[in-house]
């Protein structure tokens, strides 16, 4: 999706966090459905979202909500209220509907503002900019760097460590016996790899530079745009969150 | 002061050894010193080249006895193992990174990366990421970045093991180019292609003696009588393991050992194909040597044939049967899969389980080709990286199967271990046994190989006798740009 606007990860990340702690310590149905017609918003407007790649990733997530949803609904503790309707045997009561509907509503929310953060900004360029713009170690950011190197090896490696394993022992399966050697074979190559990523960390001068004195080949810029984004950003939710709480309609409760 | 780094009386103990990996060292290395590093496996040289970079004891820990002066210098390092170097999310990024990290300008990263690039041939690869390159193009990069920043010292640890010919030449031509002011450090097992470009070489012996030969050729001169080190690897002399223009063998389909019939694979869907209708006939008796440029499908191509790829299980016939028709056993203790990485390999916590493991199948009558016997409590991941390619060798060895596929077998091999593994496939070969090799090492290739395999691209270009592969080299000579480090003998022929 082409954003109207661009912004620094960093800039998107701190929308996201002003938007998940409302939905995080609410439990009523606005609040939920405030922020995540914000987070759209948000999504429309700003996000490189890849839009395969997030409905790959939201669609499996939302049988969660889907099932919170139905879990309370059919097995929660009795409240005093009106029975709405029977169904398979099971009473559903209008305030037990409106709890399953507002955990079902906020666990949605969440994942839909977890999952177009993930699909939308780019780790690496996250990781620079906060070497960047807040100073993280850099030691502690091309360590980052070097996981993500090595992440789609792993999967690859596995394969050729079992099957070189397969082979030594002519064919003959047995899972436990073959487990314990490939994950003493990965653990030591992931020890070993840590330990080199280290040297040549080291070795390359990383160890002697304070990130403000480093050069950076790709400058991950603050521009006054993400200031501004981030500011309005924040008095939006700000101001949507306190005429919630005006109205009455905000109900508290953690986790 | 005048030098970089002194090293006086200097000895060095790991944690887990009882005895020094170095003892008593004195060196003296100075701006500009062009020094080569060699000797057994296992004798500390790259325990050497992490005391001089300070690697040792300020990263990985160990006992330092004796006295180390040094200059505030920078370094730059190619390790062995090139994946491991790799800390940026990409290439044109791996380069500019030492760069970064002494603060030059902006403007001056971005020319001299540049510059790099293009001198090292690797334009194409400037914006992939580290994973998506292969063994050698991870070592040609990991090269580049260290030349690149121009460092007061620059330690190469056996920097061209897995390199193709093209990408050697353009490396040597980089170092050739390194400032005079550069000291540069290389380990290395095959001296004859560094030695243009080095004064001095530092030879390390099993018996933890160090000899530093202030004239190379008073080295090579010593080398044969003094150290008894194999010619071949002073003067490129051929060894005569083979005739080398003997026929290959030909049969019809029916006769071959492991067939290859329109072998096509990607790692996945979106990905372009790796291997390209690959069609094959491989023999009993015979060595194969895959050979080819960096990335163009070798690795891919045996691990095809050991069977890792469910998907052209059905293009892959062993003794007649299609390898998805065979029972696993059957065609799991036909054949030996040695990797790139001999880590994968191992499958006990020391050496000595290792070995009783293919011991206990082992006819009686064998002879040991490397010596483990004595060691068997050491754990094989402690191991030095030649060391841990030997004990592969040897547990290969013990344990006899019809069909033999080896990556990169002489990798980090010391000049006895090299000349006893080439025996050693040699008698296999003579038994029957089917020998398929991936390897840079031409010498090796030529002269134990009864056919060559020349990929490019995913695709076998050239599928015949090491004699008639010289002939194709003579006549498509763009496909070999730059100096071909063919054996000697060979290389006058076709220069």
């Amino acid at each position: 999706m082409i954003p109207v606007v661009s912004v620094n990860p960093l800039a998107a990340l701190i929308a996201v966090i002003i938007n998940t702690i409302p939905v995080f310590i609410s439990f009523d149905i606005y609040t939920p459905a405030v922020f995540l017609a914000l987070a759209v918003a948000n999504t429309i407007l700003v996000s490189h979202i890849r839009v395969k790649e997030f409905l790959k990733l939201f669609m499996p997530l939302t049988t969660l909500p889907v099932s919170l949803f139905f879990l309370n609904l059919f097995f929660s503790a009795s409240i005093e209220s009106s029975a709405l309707y029977h169904l398979f045997g099971f009473t559903i009561q209008s305030r037990i509907l409106l709890r399953a509907f507002i955990i079902f509503l906020r666990s949605f929310t969440l994942i839909y503002i977890s999952v177009s953060y993930l699909t939308a900004v780019n780790a690496i360029e996250l990781v620079n900019s906060l070497m960047q713009q807040i100073h993280l170690s850099p030691r502690i950011g091309y360590s980052i760097y070097t996981a993500w190197n090595i992440i789609p090896f792993i999967g690859r490696e596995i394969t050729r460590i079992k099957n070189v394993h397969l082979i030594r022992s002519g064919g003959k399966r047995n899972r436990i016996k073959e487990t314990i050697p490939l994950i003493v074979t990965i653990l030591i190559n992931s020890i070993r790899h840590a330990e080199r990523a280290s040297v040549s960390m080291y070795i390359r001068g990383l160890e002697d530079s304070g990130s403000k004195k480093r050069t950076f080949l790709h400058n991950s810029k603050w521009r006054p745009t993400d200031t501004i984004y981030a500011v309005s950003y924040f008095f939006i939710a700000f101001g949507l969150f306190f005429i919630i709480i005006k109205k009455g309609l905000f109900r508290f409760s953690l986790g | 002061m005048n030098y970089l780094v002194s090293l006086q009386d200097v000895s060095v103990t790991f944690a887990a050894q009882k005895h020094p990996v170095l003892k008593n060292i004195n060196l003296i290395i100075k701006k500009g010193d062009r020094l080569l590093i060699t000797g057994c496996s296992g004798t500390g040289k790259s325990t050497l080249l992490y005391i001089l970079a300070e690697i040792i004891p300020k990263i990985i820990y160990a006992k330092v006895e004796g006295l180390i002066l040094r200059d505030n210098f920078s370094t730059g390092i190619v390790m062995q193992n090139p994946m491991s170097q790799m800390v940026t999310p990409s290439v044109e990024e791996e380069i500019a990174f030492s760069m970064e990290n002494r603060s030059m300008p902006l403007e001056e990263i971005k020319e001299k990366t540049d510059n790099a690039i293009r001198k090292a041939g690797i334009t194409g690869l400037k914006h992939k990421k580290p994973f998506e390159l292969s063994g050698g193009e991870m070592q040609k990069v990991a090269l580049t970045a260290a030349v690149a920043s121009e460092p007061d010292l620059l330690l190469l640890d056996e920097p061209t093991s897995f390199l193709d010919n093209e990408s050697t030449y353009n490396f040597l031509k980089t170092l050739g180019n390194v400032s005079d002011k550069t000291a540069v450090i290389i380990v290395e097992h095959r001296i004859k292609k560094f030695l243009k470009y080095i004064d001095k070489i530092l030879y390390l012996d099993d018996h933890g003696e160090i000899y530093l030969y202030e004239d190379k050729y008073a080295f090579l001169k010593n080398a044969d009588n003094s150290h008894k080190l194999k010619p071949r690897f002073i003067s490129g002399n051929n060894p005569g393991f083979m005739p080398f223009d003997k026929p290959i063998k030909r049969g019809n389909s029916c006769d071959s050992f492991i067939s290859v019939k329109g072998l096509s694979f990607s790692y996945n869907r979106k990905e372009e194909k790796v291997l390209k209708n690959i069609n094959v006939e491989m023999y009993r008796g015979e060595t194969i040597a895959v050979m080819g440029p960096n990335g163009s499908g070798k690795t891919t191509f045996i691990e095809n044939i050991a069977g890792f790829y469910k998907k052209t299980k059905k293009n892959i016939s062993f003794n007649g049967k299609t390898l998805d028709k065979l029972k696993k056993r059957e065609f799991y203790s036909s054949l030996h899969y040695l990797p790139q990485n001999p880590e994968y390999f191992f499958l006990y916590q020391s050496v000595g389980e290792e070995l009783k493991d293919v011991m206990r199948i082992t006819s009686t009558g064998y002879k040991p080709l490397f010596n483990f016997y004595e060691t068997p409590n050491r754990s094989p991941y402690n191991l030095s990286e030649g060391e841990k390619r030997r004990l592969t060798l040897e547990l290969v060895l013990c344990d006899k199967r019809p069909v033999l596929l080896a990556d990169e077998p002489t990798y980090g091999l010391d000049f006895d271990a090299y000349y006893k593994t080439a025996e050693a496939f040699n008698r296999l070969k003579e038994e029957g046994t089917l020998i398929v090799i991936v390897t840079h090492d031409p010498e090796f290739a030529f002269f134990l190989s009864d056919r060559i395999l020349f990929f490019k691209d995913g695709s076998i270009i050239f599928n015949g006798s090491p004699g008639r592969y010289i002939e194709y080299i003579e006549s498509n000579k763009d496909l070999f740009p730059g100096e071909l480090y063919l054996p000697a003998g060979l290389n006058e022929r076709i220069l």
